[in-house]
């Protein structure tokens, strides 16, 4: 084999072993393939889009499933009117109340996001019934930058007290889980739709890189202390979730992905009328391209996961789309917005109740600062 | 005064400048009195209206600012006053009058629109039945009557209210009601909305729909109710002065009701909103890369959905782009089709409807502006 040319059969990857049929429930359509030779130093790597194709031999196709979907909250919680009484919202509580907010989680000032994150991540392992030194890659996601870091006690050193910007949360992950064989990387600056891009980056190790069987995708977000607890009429909470995806794991199977960005909306600031207008044409668009991609028709979506924000806004989106409205997934329990655990608190509740058959098509969509719009389709 | 021949209210409105121009041409008769309000600069408003008469003249016209002087003539006054002017008349010589002065604000209280356009309409009425060679009232309301009536609108009278999206409908209607019982020699003349000039695109008045189209462009407005082929009735303000010139001019009797209007020509919402991207595109680089998303036809149940959570938040900007908007887009859901013909009867060879292709844009482009930052209010209203 001529490790300086591209193979002349571009699905069949030396290094994998060749599977003549895909795996059940695969699907053969529109996957980005990335090929790597052995030696490093003769790299090619080229994009091979596989669209209505088959394959006479070699199989690079590899179902991605959530092997562990975990999420949690911080113990306490204040209400609206706790809120209010405190100055933290913009809003009234009437207002509030009226799209359907209750109380916001709210994580206790110190260690915060390490906890929850690392809450989640145990809680993810836990479920997984895998070996940490299974994990062969965490993918730490957060969507506010002051969340990245470990809180460190002060040093009174000023050359020291610059190392503290490198003390990241995802390497002490790695330390607290035992995670001996996982790489690590990190995503951010996307809002509510980190985790989306967490996952996303996880899944396509997985795909691109034939020794990576298991990530785990960890996300945690808490608010910088004493802010505001509205962000364009949603009240957040704090949370952090955990999604282990794994090669050929067969339930909530990776079934499409589609994003777009739109670096127009950057400025949170000063366009947030903007991007409260454009929520809504680009959430249906995106959700349509992402349906169109997978060659489905809204109808064909048997449950919508949704994020947390304004129950009236989903309603609103359902028919936008044209899916069903009693598609819409309801919630046991409700929990305010959580910047990027939602779709996961909820998602996690649907695996647990048992009630969705298998191979159900479930779409998560949530928008993120960024700004950023995603979809995701699971086969469950 | 010197004995008119013509009195004409709403001479300064958007249409008046074309309407009168339009009179001149067709040879009217002088002198042609029109009403205006008095104010401390009186004198140079009219100076300002006999410009814009003089710039809207034929090129073959050969009229001079000194010549339009002895032919339009201001008379100081107000509609709201029972005899209009305080000035003395002499009404023996009138035999046409035009009113076209009205209030258009969409969402005044009807009070005060009533004022205006019921009460000054009764006055005008008064007026004209002491005119005793009257030969003919034009009444200039709006197409805007039919309200949410739906389906192809017929040129008749309407003694039955539809029902009305806005106050301003309803005091035009009840003004018809007036009209057409007052046994004088009337016309009442509906026109659709007037976007602007079909030569410029300049807007001398913006309306609900120039409000529309500025939200539009500055990515506040994601959705808009109606079906893509709901009919979008636009008309410019020389099509608009044409045919009430002819209509005011036009020997013989002419029909009690006629629609100025674009009727089965008008553009669609769809062609309208996809004119409106392309015409964006080239002012914006925003709008060309594709960074705003096009606002969304949606259906009735859908838009009322959005509107109550705009409501449900408070958000006074958006209350404001959503109360601006909600003067024209509430229409789109009621599709209508204005019936033309009586109105084209006037005319051997009808002139052409206005090619929207063409002015649309330029109209758009005029409506939009300058682009600036979008300020959030959080203690007032403000008007777009």
């Amino acid at each position: 084999m001529d490790f300086l040319a591209p193979p002349k059969n571009p699905f069949q990857n030396p290094l994998s072993p060749i599977n003549s049929d895909p795996p059940s429930g695969t699907s053969v359509e529109n996957f980005h393939v990335y090929h790597f030779c052995l030696d490093r130093n003769d790299r090619h790597e080229y994009p091979d889009r596989m669209s209505n194709s088959t394959h006479p031999s070699g199989n690079p196709h590899h179902t991605v499933g959530m092997r562990a979907v975990c999420a949690v909250l911080p113990d306490s919680s204040l209400t609206l009117q706790e809120l209010a009484d405190a100055s933290l919202l913009r809003s009234t509580v009437k207002v509030l109340e009226g799209f359907a907010f209750e109380r916001a989680f709210i994580a206790p000032a110190q260690q915060a996001v390490e906890s929850l994150a690392l809450a989640a991540a145990k809680r993810a392992l836990a479920e997984s019934g895998l070996d940490p030194k299974d994990i062969h890659a965490l993918v730490w996601a957060g969507a506010i930058p002051g969340n990245h870091l470990r809180h460190a006690p002060l040093t009174p050193d000023r050359h020291d007290a610059v190392l503290t910007n490198f003390q990241y949360i995802a390497g002490w992950l790695l330390d607290e889980l035992g995670l001996i064989n996982a790489d690590v990387l990190a995503v951010t600056q996307q809002g509510c739709s980190t985790m989306f891009s967490g996952l996303r980056a996880g899944r396509a190790l997985i795909v691109a890189e034939p020794h990576i069987t298991n990530v785990l995708v960890v996300g945690a977000d808490v608010l910088p202390h004493g802010s505001t607890r509205e962000i364009m009429y949603n009240v957040i909470s704090d949370a952090g979730c955990a999604v282990i995806l794994s090669r050929d794991w067969k339930t909530d199977v990776w079934a499409g992905y589609h994003q777009t960005s739109r670096g127009y909306y950057w400025d949170t600031l000063g366009r947030q009328p903007e991007i409260i207008a454009a929520y809504f044409p680009t959430s249906a668009a995106t959700i349509r391209e992402l349906l169109q991609k997978q060659h489905l028709t809204p109808s064909d979506i048997d449950l919508v996961i949704p994020t947390g924000v304004s129950r009236a806004s989903w309603e609103i989106l359902m028919r936008l789309v044209g899916i069903p409205a009693d598609r819409l997934y309801v919630p046991k329990h409700t929990f305010g917005h959580t910047i990027l655990a939602d779709n996961f608190l909820m998602l996690e509740e649907v695996r647990r109740s048992g009630r969705v058959k298998p191979g159900a098509k479930l779409l998560l969509f949530t928008y993120g600062f960024g700004s950023a719009w995603t979809g995701l389709i699971l086969e469950h | 005064m010197q004995p008119l021949t013509t009195l004409i209210t709403g001479g300064t409105g958007s249409i008046g400048p074309d309407l009168l121009a339009r009179l001149i041409d067709s040879g009217i008769p002088g002198p042609v009195g029109v009403l205006i309000r008095p104010q401390s600069d009186s004198q140079s408003a009219f100076t300002r209206l006999l410009n814009q008469v003089l710039a809207a003249l034929s090129i073959n016209s050969k009229h001079t600012l000194q010549t339009l002087a002895k032919t339009l003539i201001p008379v100081p006054g107000d509609i709201t006053h029972p005899s209009l002017t305080t000035t003395p008349l002499c009404l023996s010589g009138i035999r046409l009058i035009i009113h076209a002065a009205a209030d258009t604000r969409f969402r005044a209280p009807l009070q005060d629109l009533q004022a205006i356009n019921v009460q000054g309409t009764r006055h005008v009425l008064s007026l004209a039945r002491q005119c005793p060679r009257l030969q003919r009232l034009v009444y200039v309301s709006t197409c805007c009557v039919a309200g949410t009536s739906t389906g192809l609108i017929a040129e008749d009278l309407t003694p039955t209210p539809p029902g009305f999206l806005n106050p301003y409908e309803q005091s035009k209607w009840q003004a018809e009601q007036y009209v057409s019982s007052s046994a004088l020699p009337f016309t009442i003349a509906r026109l659709s909305t007037v976007v602007g000039s079909q030569l410029t695109g300049a807007i001398s008045r913006p309306g609900a729909l120039h409000h529309a189209l500025k939200w539009m462009y500055r990515g506040l407005v994601p959705m808009v109710p109606g079906q893509p082929d709901t009919h979008v009735d636009l008309i410019s303000s020389q099509y608009a002065a044409a045919f009430l010139s002819q209509l005011a001019l036009a020997p013989g009797p002419v029909a009690p009701v006629i629609h100025i209007a674009a009727g089965p020509s008008a553009v669609t919402l769809s062609q309208l909103l996809a004119l409106c991207v392309q015409t964006f595109k080239q002012i914006s680089p925003s709008w060309l890369q594709g960074q705003i998303a096009p606002p969304m036809t949606v259906d009735s149940q859908t838009y009322a959905l959005f509107q109550d959570s705009i409501n449900q938040s408070g958000d006074v900007l958006f209350k404001s782009v959503l109360d601006s908007s909600s003067a024209f887009l509430p229409g789109l859901i009621h599709p209508k089709t204005y019936q033309t013909t009586r109105a084209r009867q006037l005319f051997d060879h009808p002139p052409a409807s206005m090619d929207w292709r063409r002015v649309l844009p330029l109209v758009i482009a005029q409506a939009v502006g300058p682009a600036g930052p979008v300020v959030r209010l959080h203690s007032r209203e403000t008007h777009p």
